[in-house]
């Protein structure tokens, strides 16, 4: 898309005809994704703002000659807001956009993600100035004021974070970005990764100083190529404006960042786990303590944080933490960025300040369900976060809140689930991850997990007793309470709070029945007599051999030797096979 | 790019006076000029079994 828009602009010789700034500005701009996923690719042409959801190569001449040349709107791309109905010319006037309050996410297709002189002119590095002439307590102490907590799970004041790390000693300390994004249907990092790195480098950088550290590491998984060419470009200009390197802005403080790619493994997203894998060892967990800011990396002070966190250090120390703290709760200040996926009208990341219901999220910025079916669960945290069932969705999302009912923020991930999606089946979706990505180091997680897993399936294919039912309670609470990391320890969380909301879709499955209507165990294909043919074109393609019959007489399904892969029903010609249960 | 002046910085008062001259520079060219955006999605491969929409969707 953008090097059409560029080939046509050059072709139609418009690069003249466009005012530009400098003789070397081009006038198409790559900026980061706005994170409204479900509608893109998207088009803003500014100063106007008019913008176009779903996109193609072929829209491109029109959207040149009709909006960029002559201003109009083109009706037929404009984005159909699904909460008001109306089309909306502007992105910003999208009930999606209006109903978040942005903090780092504030500059959605404003900026130009490579520049770093885009990230300047929006007072980039102006809090890093700023730090360097600081105290280093006394930027530990704005951070402490600020109330800022982690971003990567946890919620642990990273105010106290950076105080240990101050406070131990070591001839060499290290400073490390967690961007080991790991939960599938997040994307929350690699989105700020590839839109803003520089946000997050600066407040690497402060970050570094503020506890004494010399050397850092990002450690960004190998699946986002693109936020590891972003956050490395940021890297190599940051040196180039002597921001990075030897003596930075002209004191005794050096820094240097290298970019560490991830495996992939879910558990390096676990920051001893990581720190194992920067070492070039295998990344499994270790026990804590010593925690990393006492002995992390090589057995030095480190100071590990995610993406997200290092996001709004840049802007506290530039807005002040009264200004931060305008948005969010008491003990959870501030933004969260979120990427909300399932059934939903809209999906994408969003950024909302803590206390913000889920219920608000769902209705006033996601617009609903998209298949008309009422939204009976949702699953938060990531795989090893927690379902919540309807009657939670009215309270105020923050650290503190979550964890009283059995969920935790985790990175962010909420995915909505439909009444028509069985919660059993959730879990067992959710336990295959978590087993797969098991590191294996401690017995619990390892033998815990799979057994657990095990016990899903057996509901899930109708053969599970209420003997069952009482070992995956306490298999979950063993692999809980006795696994060695976070993983592991929270792992069961998709078990253990569909166990507590939706137990009642557990006990139906033992007594034959899954009340959705999703696992198909339950379910079983029949030939209907009256429509049959006899044509044997069934029989002839069941993999199994499970169909039978004879010239003239209608055929017939051995449910013992039916696997229920469904293909039956697609080769015949008459309709007459139907799933029924 | 609003401009490629490559620079290195040796003191914190050397960058703020640039960053302010690249904020006016910015300003001028959201109020006054023309130009065009253009955001687009890019689907990256993932690992198998990580896409929550072949569950949800």
């Amino acid at each position: 898309m953008y090097a059409k828009f560029v080939d046509v602009i050059k072709q139609k010789g418009l690069d003249v005809a466009i005012e530009k700034i400098d003789d070397d500005d081009e006038p198409v701009k790559r900026t980061g994704c706005c994170g409204l996923c479900s509608l893109g690719p998207l088009v803003k042409v500014m100063p106007s703002g008019i913008t176009y959801s779903h996109v193609t190569v072929d829209d491109v001449e029109e959207i040149i000659e009709k909006t960029l040349i002559n201003g109009e709107p083109i009706e037929r791309l404009l984005l159909t807001d699904p909460i008001s109905h109306q089309k909306v010319e502007r992105l910003e006037d999208a009930t999606f956009f209006k109903n978040q309050t942005f903090y780092i996410m504030n500059e959605i297709g404003k900026s130009e993600c490579e520049s770093i002189e885009d990230y300047m002119a929006r007072g980039g590095y102006l809090s890093l100035a700023k730090a360097l002439s600081m105290d280093r307590k006394e930027i530990i102490e704005i951070i402490k004021a600020s109330g800022l907590r982690g971003r990567g799970g946890g919620g642990f004041p990273t105010g106290l974070k950076w105080e240990a790390a101050y406070n131990s000693k070591g001839d060499i300390k290290y400073i490390v970005c967690n961007a080991d994004e790991g939960d599938p249907g997040a994307f929350m990092n690699r989105t700020l990764l590839e839109r803003d790195p520089h946000s997050v480098l600066e407040g690497m950088i402060i970050a570094a100083y503020a506890i004494g550290a010399q050397e850092g590491y990002a450690y960004i998984r190998a699946e986002y190529p693109i936020a590891v060419e972003m956050f490395n470009k940021a890297i190599e200009s940051a040196k180039e404006y002597g921001l990075l390197g030897d003596n930075i802005l002209g004191t005794d403080f050096s820094l240097d960042i290298h970019v560490k790619e991830g495996a992939g493994a879910f558990v390096c997203g676990e920051e001893t786990a990581l720190l194992s894998s920067i070492e070039g060892k295998r990344g499994t967990p270790r026990p804590r303590p010593p925690f990393p800011a006492q002995a992390g990396l090589w057995g030095k002070p480190t100071l590990i944080n995610n993406v997200e966190t290092y996001g709004n250090v840049a802007k506290i120390l530039r807005d002040g933490v009264e200004s931060y703290r305008t948005r969010g709760v008491q003990k959870s200040p501030g933004t969260k960025m979120f990427s909300v996926t399932g059934p939903l009208n809209l999906t994408g990341i969003i950024e909302v300040q803590f206390g913000t219901t889920l219920r608000y999220i769902l209705e006033n910025i996601c617009g609903g369900t998209s298949n008309g079916r009422r939204i009976k669960a949702i699953q938060i945290g990531g795989p090893s976060g927690a379902c919540l069932p309807e009657e939670l969705f009215d309270l105020p999302l923050d650290y503190d809140t979550l964890k009283s009912v059995g969920a935790m923020v985790g990175s962010g991930g909420i995915v909505a689930i439909t009444d028509d999606r069985c919660m059993v089946e959730v879990a067992r979706f959710f336990l295959d991850f978590t087993k797969r990505e098991s590191c294996g180091k401690c017995v619990p997680c390892r033998e815990g997990t799979m057994q657990a897993y095990n016990i899903l399936e057996k509901f899930t294919q109708g053969k599970a007793t209420y003997e069952d039912l009482e070992t995956l309670e306490y298999v979950s609470e063993i692999v809980r309470t006795a696994s060695l990391c976070g993983l592991g320890k929270t792992a069961p969380n998709p078990i253990i709070s569909t166990l507590k909301y939706f137990k009642e879709e557990y006990i139906e499955h033992i007594e034959g029945k899954c009340p959705s209507g999703m696992c198909t165990a339950f379910k079983k294909y029949i030939i209907s007599p009256e429509k049959c043919k006899s044509c044997s074109l069934c029989a002839r393609s069941c993999p199994n051999g499970a169909i039978s019959g004879e010239r003239g007489k209608p055929y017939v399904i051995d449910q013992d030797k039916c696997v229920k892969c469904g293909l039956c029903v697609t080769k015949c010609k008459f309709g007459a096979i139907e799933l029924v249960g | 790019m609003i401009t490629t002046t490559e620079k290195r910085f040796d003191n914190a008062q050397e960058i703020i006076k640039y960053i302010d001259t690249l904020k006016a520079k910015r300003e001028k060219k959201l109020q006054k000029k023309s130009y065009m955006s253009v955001l687009v999605l890019v689907v990256q491969p993932v690992a198998r079994g990580r896409c929550m929409q072949n569950l949800l969707m």
